[in-house]
């Protein structure tokens, strides 16, 4: 067996997000120290039998301040994760969080400065975009040419409400933080890489309660207009996913360039081929579906030679302060919708 | 008895005049006559499809003749509105070419003219009339098959160069802009398809993004609006690429409701199924494509025809042509311009 070249610990398994970060970071070379969680969390029962060599601590600070871990690894609730993250960098550990990374502007903002202050890495894994062969391979070719310059994004992301499965925490807005605090910010991410823009104006933003009647604070659709010195962006996120789909969303992303488009069907071809990561590609001369499945996903290797080298292969220090600042910008000035 | 609808041409500058006349003559209307100015690109064509159809020096003569119940118009965008009101002061009914304006002041002059003769103001909306997959949508949509409609999703990407365009084409101040053009292909399926109530439109955008030979013309437009308990988007472009086989480009529309999905893809399946009009339907119980190209859909041009004989509107709702006119037109007023890029 190879030697480790890193050491990581969980805190806060409150997501199930956490079974591929963690399954991510092993594969990436990373031993695992320990974890620790608050109480009897819904995707306890599933990270067990994923990991059951993994030794869960009594005390959270044991693993915040062993010097020997090198990361955090957090997907808590989420209003608790800038928490972690700060004490985890003051700690001198780097930080990989689940998204949204954090809740508030006022929390957004002592990330940023602890992160300055102490030289760490506060990566924000954004899973629609890293954990999506097809995604991977559509930034590939984007970079390569394929379609020209990106004028402009169109994102659709659904998600399966799953309510008998959800935590009460998930239906309040004061911890979720609001559905483009939540979701939109993949969106948000997918659309400054793919236009290659470092920052955007959120022209406008809508987010309410179109059918969910009994979760009156809880928003089920959302919906942000973008624009950037490079492109255009259109997001809809939302908890609409019907029943009969056999997947947890429909999640699409059509990117226009000056000579073609390339459309991401990540998770389904609803009725069509089989399997997920299927990508179209239209341009001058070609107009063909690419199933991206064998595609390798690059972000925990990547994150794994960041830690090592103190550079930020995985994604600019900044893109995830910037990403996870508009996406809480959006939410502010988010029009109330209703159904 | 029920006698054929006579009706003339006014105007063949966009090859749409050839989709008309078509149809018409198809639903067992008679050509009396046509008129246009100059010499337009599509007059070979035109003349080959009508030989034996005399070219009026003078559109009076057409106007003035008692016989012709009905007024096509092609022509150039800013010349619809005169040309239609012009008509219909002399007794025509009017079936225009989208869009059958370009301005608010145009269209407040048609809305008069309309309540003063009495007369139908059509225009013909290609992205809707006779498509079987929007046919089979609303069909969908009326029986509940995704719950309430609470988002509606379309992409209308065009291609610039499927056939040679005459100059005008490309000034926004002869066509009114690409909001005006195209957009209200998206406000008519909006409408159509959600039933949607009073529209507002939020945000739009349009620019020029990859046509530096016209700096003037816009070929990105986008829209932003919403109606009481739904939302949506838009856009349109000229951008399709030139290895998409079928025309005139990929357009989808995605309505999400409170129970279910339906996508279509009205004009290709990219890199998969053959034909056109293809829908995909996903709800509590359904995943499915279904294929509606044989879905039957109203035949607007007969529907017209006896709306011209039986003063009705079945073929579409006359109001409903001006919401939407107006939505498109105040949707490329409000519009924010982008600077040129490149």
């Amino acid at each position: 067996m190879a030697e480790h070249s890193f050491t990581f610990a969980i805190i806060g398994i409150d997501h199930r997000h956490i079974y591929e970060m963690t399954g991510g970071m092993i594969a990436a070379g990373g031993r695992c120290k320990g974890w620790w969680s608050e109480g009897d969390p819904e995707p306890l029962a599933g990270f067990q039998k994923r990991f059951p060599e993994l030794e869960r601590v009594t005390h959270r600070q044991s693993l915040i301040e062993d010097p020997e871990i090198d990361l955090i690894l957090t997907a808590a609730r989420f209003d608790q994760r800038a928490g972690i993250a700060i004490e985890a960098m003051r700690n001198g550990k780097d930080v990989m969080t689940d998204k949204p990374g954090c809740t508030t502007a006022d929390d957004l903002a002592t990330l940023r400065r602890t992160a300055a202050e102490t030289g760490r890495i506060w990566s924000v894994n954004f899973s629609e975009r890293f954990q999506v062969a097809a995604a991977q391979q559509a930034l590939d070719l984007v970079q390569q040419g394929a379609i020209g310059r990106v004028l402009q994004t169109v994102g659709l992301g659904p998600h399966r409400m799953n309510a008998p499965l959800r935590p009460d925490w998930f239906f309040d807005k004061a911890v979720y933080g609001g559905i483009l605090c939540d979701i939109a910010s993949h969106q948000i991410d997918q659309f400054l890489v793919f236009t290659g823009s470092t920052d955007a104006e959120i022209v406008a933003a809508t987010a309410g309660n179109m059918a969910n009647p009994d979760h009156p604070q809880f928003e089920d659709f959302g919906e942000v207009l973008l624009r950037s010195d490079r492109g255009h962006g259109y997001i809809r996120v939302d908890w609409f996913t019907p029943d009969g789909l056999p997947t947890w969303g429909d999640g699409r992303l059509t990117i226009l360039g000056t000579e073609g488009y390339i459309e991401l069907r990540k998770y389904v071809d609803i009725a069509g081929r089989p399997g997920k990561d299927h990508l179209f590609l239209v341009n001058g001369s070609s107009c063909e579906h690419i199933d991206c499945s064998g595609v390798k996903l690059r972000y925990f290797d990547r994150l794994a030679a960041d830690l090592r080298d103190r550079t930020e292969t995985a994604m600019p220090q900044e893109h995830a302060f910037k990403v996870t600042e508009l996406a809480l910008e959006a939410q502010k000035i988010a029009r109330p919708a209703a159904g | 008895m029920t006698d054929a609808v006579k009706f003339a041409v006014l105007g063949i500058d966009h090859r749409h005049a050839l989709m008309l006349t078509r149809g018409l003559l198809t639903a067992g209307a008679q050509i009396a006559g046509w008129w246009t100015a100059g010499h337009p690109n599509t007059l070979d064509d035109f003349r080959a499809l009508l030989p034996d159809v005399r070219r009026a020096d003078d559109r009076r003569t057409l106007l003035d003749d008692p016989s012709i119940d009905v007024v096509v118009i092609a022509a150039e965008v800013a010349d619809r509105a005169d040309l239609a009101i012009e008509a219909m002061q002399s007794g025509k009914d009017v079936m225009s070419d989208k869009p059958g304006c370009n301005t608010l002041e145009q269209l407040e002059r048609i809305r008069r003219t309309v309540a003063e003769t009495g007369r139908i103001w059509s225009v013909f909306f290609s992205e809707r009339f006779r498509i079987p997959s929007v046919a089979k949508a609303r069909a969908l949509i009326e029986e509940g098959a995704i719950g309430r409609v609470v988002h509606y999703n379309a992409l209308g990407p065009q291609r610039l160069y499927l056939n040679p365009r005459p100059e005008w084409f490309f000034d926004p101040a002869r066509t009114g802009g690409i909001l005006v053009d195209l957009m209200p292909h998206q406000f008519d399926n909006f409408i159509y398809l959600t039933g949607a109530g009073e529209v507002t439109v939020d945000s739009a955008t349009v620019g020029n993004v990859n046509v530096p030979d016209h700096p003037g013309f816009e070929d990105f437009g986008e829209a932003l609006f919403g109606a009481p308990g739904l939302r949506g988007y838009a856009r349109v472009d000229w951008c399709t690429p030139g290895a998409l086989p079928l025309n005139p480009g990929d357009g989808r529309i995605t309505i999400m409701g409170t129970t279910g999905q339906i996508e279509l893809r009205k004009f290709v399946d990219v890199a998969g199924r053959p034909g056109t009009n293809h829908l995909f339907l996903v709800n509590s119980d359904r995943c499915e494509h279904i294929d509606c190209a044989e879905f039957p859909t109203e035949d607007y041009y007969a529907l017209f025809c006896e709306d011209v004989r039986n003063r009705t509107e079945t073929a579409v709702g006359q109001e409903h042509i001006f919401t939407v006119m107006e939505l498109s037109i105040r949707s490329q007023i409000a519009a924010r311009r982008l600077a040129a890029s490149g």
